[in-house]
């Protein structure tokens, strides 16, 4: 179940820039839930919900769903409410963070190495968020402690929770770009594949550490 | 009641079946497998090709009639004659092993007998048996898997030289040691002999016994294939019509010739009825494979067109059937299993030894062993090490037979699931710091840390 959903995963995302760019809203709604779909099913089959951190991974993976889906609305309030979505993701995939067990020194230098950059996005979106604004500048600290916390997992082996968090991170900021600074098909060109990219790495490390 | 001879598979461990029956004048006619358990392993609606005819009741096996035709049978283990057989009248015979490799409920057995020779000639029926035996090894995959048969020679003499005669105008009788004879059933070159007897007899010295031959020392051309025992002459193509009839009797094959009559309905391994729906479909796209018109009756469609030994002399096994006798080779092996470290069961912790190790029953064939947490596949190959792997559930093995003669194996004869093994392991890091237990006491040590640092 794991290949095909990941192929059909990956296939959507495809699908989704080319939706983007033809500027087809509907065939982009589809493309954005199948793909999303298809990280949570690949999570799944790969056991997540047999793993402690992979029920973490995968109920921040069920949040990113819903924020996926909310974000599909020009509605603010719903907008909002994927904000507050995926905001609970990335405290889910702390939990994950934590439950594998991190390096507290590591963490701490990783938040001291991102904070300038949180502290510039914030200054960077606080025009363009206006009232919203509270509402991301928790979102970009909760980012960055799970980024801080996936650079500080101990687990042994070589682990994809670095790069998939930095990858999310910088996703996150295509979004911001798009919704607050200014709208261009190169946000969604760039942001898609990065936050997919990072969606897909957590769900298939859900499972036994094997 | 009849004596009821019974066709079961796979006495690993206790279980039962029913099945029912339908008896005509030369015996039992067609037993099927209603509801089996163990690895009993029925085929189509009618009966398995490597059979075990188990006289009951008696020794391992118990049968309890349930209803008219229908009986439950059930056994506890390898069946094996708790009579003796001299108790029985039954002649006592001295198997002679002449290709062994393991004890008889662990092999596939081939029991050779012979009909029709005096004493003085029983060094030609040794002959005649170690000719038969060249040239089924010589064939795959007896050739590759040789070492999972046991062919056993039963020297018995006849009182007459040569078997009977039932089909000559004025029938020839003569006293041997099998009552074999030609002409049965009305047919010139069909061979038959006191298959009770025979079976009886064997059983009492190799109780997991899975065939008989019966080469019978007389130049007319002739055999038979059943279900228990085979049949074959010792003059010309003797050696060939040997083999054939050994493909019915321990592989259950049916002739891939025609019979030119209609079918009754039963379809054999290697005989299908519906030419777009056969059971070899794994095979097709094969050289030579697919369904070519007749196949032991007018209406049965058969895997290859020429060239097998099920339905020409000079020829070999086709794929199809060369499977078969896959199934039938490692469907006798209680297990594929060699040894597991630790045992089956043992609970798999952080604290303690959280590698598990499967070694197949003969390493040196190619295996492939996947193992399984779940149903999430967890690695591949005769170990897996779970150490810091984050997991818990029950750790499982299958263990599959890489092989070019099979395709698939639906009833697991050559791959095996073995397990489980609890485990509760949890992950852990390198360094001693956080790790496990609640996340959020981890939450609020890094919190901790950012406020010394404040």
């Amino acid at each position: 179940m794991t290949v095909p959903f990941l192929i059909l995963g990956l296939f959507a995302v495809g699908l989704q820039i080319a939706a983007e760019w033809l500027g087809a809203r509907a065939a982009r709604a589809a493309a954005k839930v199948a793909s999303s779909t298809a990280f949570v099913a690949v999570a799944y089959g790969v056991g997540a919900l047999g793993t402690d951190h992979g029920r973490w991974l995968f109920v921040g993976l069920l949040l990113s769903w819903v924020g996926d889906v909310a974000l599909l609305s020009d509605e603010r309030r719903i907008f909002l409410g994927g904000i507050v979505a995926f905001l609970l993701a990335h405290l889910a995939y702390a939990g994950a963070f934590l439950t594998l067990g991190v390096h507290g020194p590591t963490v701490g230098i990783a938040l001291v190495a991102i904070a300038p950059f949180g502290g510039l996005t914030m200054l960077w979106l606080r025009k363009g968020a206006g009232n919203l604004f509270p509402a991301v500048a928790a979102y970009v600290g909760a980012i960055e402690v799970m980024v801080a916390l996936a650079y500080g997992v101990a687990t042994p082996g070589l682990r994809p929770w670095p790069a998939a968090a930095t990858l999310f991170f910088l996703s996150d900021l295509a979004v911001a770009r798009e919704r607050f600074r200014q709208s261009a098909f190169i946000n969604r060109a760039i942001g898609l594949p990065l936050y997919y990219g990072a969606q897909f790495a957590f769900a298939l490390s859900a499972g036994p550490l094997v | 009641m009849p004596a009821i001879a019974l066709l079961l598979t796979g006495f690993a461990s206790a279980g039962s079946a029913l099945v029912t029956a339908r008896w005509d004048d030369a015996g039992v006619h067609v037993i099927d497998v209603v509801e089996g358990g163990g690895r009993l392993r029925p085929r189509g609606s009618a009966t398995p090709p490597d059979p075990r005819w188990v006289s009951a009741p008696g020794g391992g096996i118990a049968l309890r009639r349930e209803g008219l035709g229908r009986w439950r049978v059930a056994w506890a283990d390898a069946p094996s004659s708790s009579r003796p057989a001299a108790a029985l009248g039954v002649p006592v015979l001295a198997p002679i092993p002449l290709h062994g490799t393991g004890p008889d409920d662990a092999r596939l057995d081939l029991v050779i007998l012979g009909d029709g020779y005096q004493e003085a000639e029983l060094s030609r029926f040794s002959d005649d048996a170690d000719a038969v035996l060249t040239a089924l090894l010589s064939l795959e995959p007896w050739a590759r898997h040789g070492n999972l048969l046991n062919v056993w020679r039963v020297d018995t003499a006849s009182t007459a030289s040569g078997i009977s005669h039932a089909e000559f105008p004025t029938p020839l009788i003569r006293e041997t040691a099998w009552s074999c004879s030609y002409g049965c059933q009305g047919v010139d070159r069909l061979i038959c002999c006191d298959e009770a007897g025979m079976v009886e007899a064997v059983s009492a010295q190799i109780p997991a016994f899975d065939a008989i031959l019966v080469l019978v020392n007389d130049p007319a051309y002739g055999g038979a294939g059943g279900f228990t025992y085979a049949a074959a002459t010792n003059g010309v193509d003797g050696v060939d019509i040997a083999v054939h009839e050994v493909g019915h009797a321990l592989v259950g094959l049916w002739d891939e010739y025609d019979y030119g009559l209609a079918g009754t309905g039963d379809l054999g391994p290697n005989c299908a009825a519906d030419a777009s729906s056969v059971p070899w479909a794994s095979w097709e796209g094969e050289v030579g494979v697919g369904a070519f018109d007749g196949c032991s009756y007018d209406d049965l469609v058969r895997p290859t067109e020429e060239g097998c030994i099920m339905r020409t002399l000079d020829g070999d096994y086709c794929p199809v059937c060369r499977q078969e006798a896959m199934y039938a080779i490692f469907d006798k092996l209680p297990t594929l299993v060699g040894s597991t470290d630790p045992p089956i069961g043992t609970p798999i912790r952080d604290k303690g030894p959280t590698a598990v190790s499967l070694t197949p029953f003969d390493p040196a064939l190619p295996w492939t062993i996947r193992w399984q947490v779940g149903d999430t596949v967890v690695g591949e190959g005769e170990q897996i090490d779970l150490a810091c792997a984050d997991v818990e559930g029950n750790l499982s093995a299958t263990l599959t037979l890489v092989s070019e003669f099979v395709r698939d194996d639906p009833y697991g004869a050559t791959w095996e699931s073995v397990g489980a093994w609890p485990v509760d392991v949890g992950p852990c890091s390198g360094c001693g710091c956080s790790s496990g237990g609640s996340p959020w006491l981890g939450l609020l040590a890094v919190v901790g840390l950012g406020r010394r640092r404040r």
